[in-house]
């Protein structure tokens, strides 16, 4: 938040100069990593919490008031808190090193939204609390069974279209208790698209479809003709399943419309009006999403690009990846 | 937050806290416990109801206010009473604005401090043991608070937090062992105004040592070189009381100018060392008569010079904790044989004017008849034992003149009756005579050979100073009850019901329990609790370390954590080490190392099924084979109430599926 960092003192921006200092350091050290990073001990970085410090603080008050009166009993009982720090202190460590991270995939979001990573994480025996971090998100604990694998996502919020990128990643837990953390960083290098958000339904026109052969049918919009069904198929939009006929102990069909099926309609970006090239791309998103949402065939043409048209959720994320990528500046793309 | 898991926090964190409590509820003010339990009641109940908690600033001024009632309670906010009133009052304010982890942190921290001071209070191997406990519990409500909610199972905390202290162990006894005790304090604390003072008082009127004597506690405890002393000679000396006002006999204030008496031995010399509890008083016993005393003491974190004049030890302070100490007593020894000085003479000589007239009268016509002063003395005694006199706890009480009251008319009492007018008897006749307070007794242990002394041992008894052989003990109520004197202690024949330890006179099973148990708290405090430099330093001798001091406590140290670090890390490694997998796991897993030998590696977030699939997609071929593998696979591990025939059908066509593979690829 913008606020907060204005009104952070010296201490805050020295602590944070420092952060980066350290952060590029590590960075220099562990190199770039690509695909699936076991984490060494030497990656591993530990330091107490505050609360570990204000533990410490404690038993150091228990020691001295031990000592001042002598007693032998509140030492004992001072020691052994603090052996029982020092074996969390070696948990927490042992909790991090020696796990192993993959990247597993992304899921791109529509700008505004937060774009999520997806890690496969693993590790020879079980994991507890692991907590990933980017960018100040932090993605909810996980952990990872003996000799299994956990999937962790963490988000990372996108403000405009186009690519966000991941470069790097703070792994990071402080099981059992609290008074320590350990944390690494990874570099993925990982991309997630962005796609244009889809302008508002009530604020745009209907979309000037262009048929893909040569005039246009004439025929409005949602009265096409019942032609017969067929069997489902993956990506297949569910109000088009007849669920009657499943319900009646059949298999999996889908309604067949002529009209959807046999006039794919072209989405161009010459068709759309105004100078902003973001909104006229954010028109075009919506347009896309909601001939995805009726089951029309649908393409799509930008300047040079085409995308020939097609349907299903693949097809739609092909469009929607056009979008997203046209015309961004070249360190963008 | 879930609501159920707010609950289980509060109950968790609350828990530990009161029974963090409980060894303070003695000496708290009730207003503290009350308040306390309170606060826990309320916070709980607002949790379940949702209730809105107090600000903050409502409670600094809360915490303001009972800051000043314990001042004004303690007259002071140093030292353990006010400090343990302060923490328990800290807790329940806090409780009533806990929200965050934070504020349960800070509750478990209390909780920390509570068990330290009550380890503070009482060093007892059980207190330890519960003090423990308690830590156990409060690291484990710590713990539930700091992990995600979602990853605490009820019972999780507990195994961690257990988990953590027992690993810990080997780290803690090393630190035990080595880390450096200091002499002295870093600041005075005042001694807890709570804690009751056992044991012999300064002055003595009849009654204050019939109550000690109901007391089984220990007073202290002597290991023998060599021979033991004979029961008969087991005086122990405390202190001298000189003055006496009709009523009450004082240690003379001005003992200080008596200096050295002088003392020739005689007979066997005994070498031991005493134990002695808390007495919170300065006075030290010492087998009569002592004649080499440790100018110092210095043991835990508390040294000390000793001083023995008149025959009695002092500590310059109270005895707050346990001291031990070594002496050498000569029993026989005679004492001022050749004079008494005038000042002595007129003080333990002197009677209060116009007091106990009867027995001044009578002790005067005795002493004419008897002659000489140690016939006297045998006719006052033979009185005693003539007439109907009576040893009895509980004694008729006395009127104005007690002394009088005593000797003819009630004729019954304790052993501090009878010296008190055995000494205004001697003095009336003449002859310089004083009162010794101190124990009388002692039972063998035989599991750890030493002499166990027990508050019922307290005794009173008298000193006459007579031309030839100086200061003489006698012990007018041997007279009048010698079993008192033989069995060391008050008995049921003497006593009635009231003797302490009755049912132990008559079970010697019971007896023998009861010595096993002192001797084993005896060991845990000779060793535990009295551990200091002394024998830090000879556990280093033991261990071959000629380095002295610090040195050679630094090498300990760094050598001890070391090991236990390396101890610390094999456990961590077997407890964390690769759990073998079940059969499914272990057949699944060939499969797909055999599957990526192939060129067709699971990728690392791939489920079986969508690993499968790409694979039927990839290569048709392999379509068939692949499809019913993962299928069984599936329902093998993943259907719940899975049948041993699935799981062999799986394992079967696992087995089968390298061969199929090299079939299907030629």
């Amino acid at each position: 938040m913008p606020v907060a960092k204005v009104a952070a003192g010296p201490w805050t921006a020295l602590k944070h100069a420092a952060g980066e200092r350290f952060v590029a350091w590590a960075r220099r050290r562990h190199g770039p990593d690509q695909g699936a990073v076991t984490i060494n001990r030497g990656r591993v970085y530990i330091l107490p919490t505050n609360l570990g410090f204000g533990y410490g603080a404690m038993l150091f008050a228990m020691l001295v008031a031990g000592l001042n009166y002598g007693n032998n009993l509140a030492l004992a009982f001072t020691f052994l808190l603090a052996a029982g720090g020092w074996v969390a202190m070696h948990q927490c460590h042992r909790n991090l090193a020696g796990l192993t991270i993959a990247p597993a995939g992304t899921r791109a979001p529509y700008a505004g939204e937060a774009a999520e990573f997806a890690f496969a994480l693993s590790a020879p025996y079980s994991r507890e609390d692991l907590v990933l971090r980017a960018e100040d998100r932090r993605a909810a604990a996980v952990s990872v069974p003996s000799g299994d694998a956990a999937t962790a996502r963490v988000q990372v919020p996108t403000v405009r279209r186009g690519r966000v990128h991941l470069s790097r990643l703070r792994i990071e837990s402080s099981f059992p208790l609290g008074l320590f953390v350990a944390w690494t960083w990874t570099h993925p290098e990982l991309d997630c698209l962005v796609y244009p958000r889809p302008a508002p339904r009530d604020r745009q026109g209907p979309p000037p479809a262009t048929e893909a052969g040569s005039a246009r049918d004439g025929r409005a919009r949602g009265e096409e003709d019942f032609a017969g069904l067929r069997s489902f198929r993956t990506g297949d939009p569910p109000r088009r399943i007849a669920w009657k006929a499943w319900a009646r102990g059949g298999e999996l069909v889908v309604k067949e419309f002529v009209g959807a099926a046999h006039t794919p309609v072209i989405f161009d970006l010459a068709e759309t009006r105004g100078q902003d090239l973001e909104a006229r791309l954010e028109r075009m998103a919506r347009w896309v999403v909601d001939a995805e949402e009726r089951g029309d065939r649908y393409g799509l043409r930008l300047e040079q690009a085409e995308v020939p048209p097609g349907a299903g959720l693949t097809h739609r994320n092909r469009c929607l990846a056009q979008l997203a990528t046209f015309r961004l500046p070249a360190e963008a793309r | 937050m879930k609501p159920a898991a707010g609950i289980a926090r509060l109950l968790a964190t609350c828990g530990a806290l009161a029974l963090a409590l409980v060894p303070h509820v003695t000496h708290l003010p009730a207003w503290v416990s009350a308040a306390v339990l309170g606060a826990i009641i309320w916070r709980l109940a607002a949790e379940q109801r949702g209730w809105a908690l107090p600000p903050r600033s409502l409670g600094a001024a809360a915490a303001v206010v009972a800051t000043l009632a314990v001042f004004l309670r303690y007259r002071t906010l140093n030292g353990l009473d006010a400090g343990s009133a302060l923490l328990a009052i800290m807790a329940g304010l806090k409780l009533t604005e806990t929200r965050a982890p934070r504020d349960h942190a800070v509750l478990v921290f209390i909780g920390y401090f509570l068990c330290l001071a009550a380890l503070l209070y009482e060093q007892s191997f059980i207190r330890l043991a519960y003090s423990l406990l308690v830590a156990w519990l409060l690291t484990a409500a710590l713990a539930r608070v700091h992990r995600p909610v979602e990853a605490n199972t009820p019972v999780r905390p507990f195994r961690l937090a257990a988990r953590m202290l027992a690993f810990g162990v080997p780290l803690a006894v090393v630190l035990f062992l080595f880390v450096p005790r200091i002499e002295g304090r870093f600041w005075a604390v005042p001694a807890p105004v709570s804690r009751s003072t056992t044991g012999i008082g300064d002055q003595m009127s009849p009654g204050d040592i019939a109550e000690l004597s109901q007391s089984d506690e220990p007073a202290f405890r002597a290991w023998f070189q060599g021979a033991v002393v004979a029961p008969e000679l087991r005086y122990w000396r405390m202190l001298v009381l000189e003055e006496f006002d009709g009523r009450r006999w004082r240690r003379a204030i001005s003992v200080a100018d008596a200096g050295q008496p002088e003392v020739v031995p005689g007979g066997p010399s005994y070498t031991y060392r005493i134990a002695l509890e808390p007495t919170e008083r300065e006075w030290l016993p010492g087998l009569d008569t002592v004649v080499d005393w440790p100018e110092a003491i210095v043991a835990r974190g508390r040294s000390t010079q000793l001083a023995y004049f008149d025959r009695q030890l002092r500590d310059r302070r109270p005895v707050t904790n346990r001291l031990t100490y070594s002496l050498r007593s000569y029993p026989a020894a005679t004492v001022m044989p050749s004079a008494l000085p005038r000042d002595l003479a007129v003080r333990d000589l002197a009677l209060p004017p116009g007091r106990a007239p009867r027995a001044r009268e009578f002790a005067a016509g005795l002493r004419r008849a008897a002659g000489s002063d140690r016939a006297f003395i045998a006719r006052v005694l033979a009185n005693f034992r003539e007439q109907p006199f009576s040893y009895t706890l509980e004694p008729a009480p006395l009127g104005a003149e007690p002394v009088d009251d005593f000797l003819f008319r009630t004729r019954e009492g304790f052993c501090e009756h009878y010296a008190s007018a055995f000494a205004v008897l001697a003095r009336a006749a003449g002859i310089p005579a004083r009162v010794v307070v101190g124990y009388q007794g002692g039972e063998l242990n035989g599991y750890g050979d030493y002499l166990l002394v027990r508050q019922s041992s307290a005794h009173a008894w008298n000193e006459v100073w007579l031309t030839g052989s100086g200061w003489t003990r006698v012990d007018p109520t041997a007279a009048v009850a010698p079993e008192r004197v033989r069995r060391g202690q008050v008995t049921r024949e003497l006593a009635g019901e009231d003797a302490p330890g009755r049912l132990y006179a008559d079970f010697a099973w019971l007896r023998n329990i009861r010595s096993a148990w002192d001797a084993a708290r005896t060991a845990w405090d000779e060793n535990i609790v009295s551990f200091d430099p002394t024998r830090q330093a000879g556990l280093l001798a033991a261990l071959g370390l000629n380095a002295q001091g610090w040195q050679g406590l630094a090498i300990a140290l760094a050598v001890g954590v070391t090991l236990a670090s390396l101890v610390l890390g094999a456990w961590l490694a077997w407890e964390l080490r690769p759990r073998k997998r079940d059969a499914l796991e272990a057949a699944w897993a060939k499969v797909c190392a055999r599957l990526a030998r192939a060129g067709l590696p699971r990728a690392a977030a791939e489920g079986p099924v969508d690993y499968g699939r790409r694979i039927a997609r990839s290569q048709p071929a392999l379509a068939t084979p692949v499809s019913q593998l993962v299928d069984a696979y599936v329902v093998a591990r993943y259907l719940p109430g899975a049948l041993a025939a699935e799981r062999t059908r799986f394992l079967n066509l696992a087995r089968r599926f390298p061969r199929l593979l090299r079939q299907v690829r030629t």
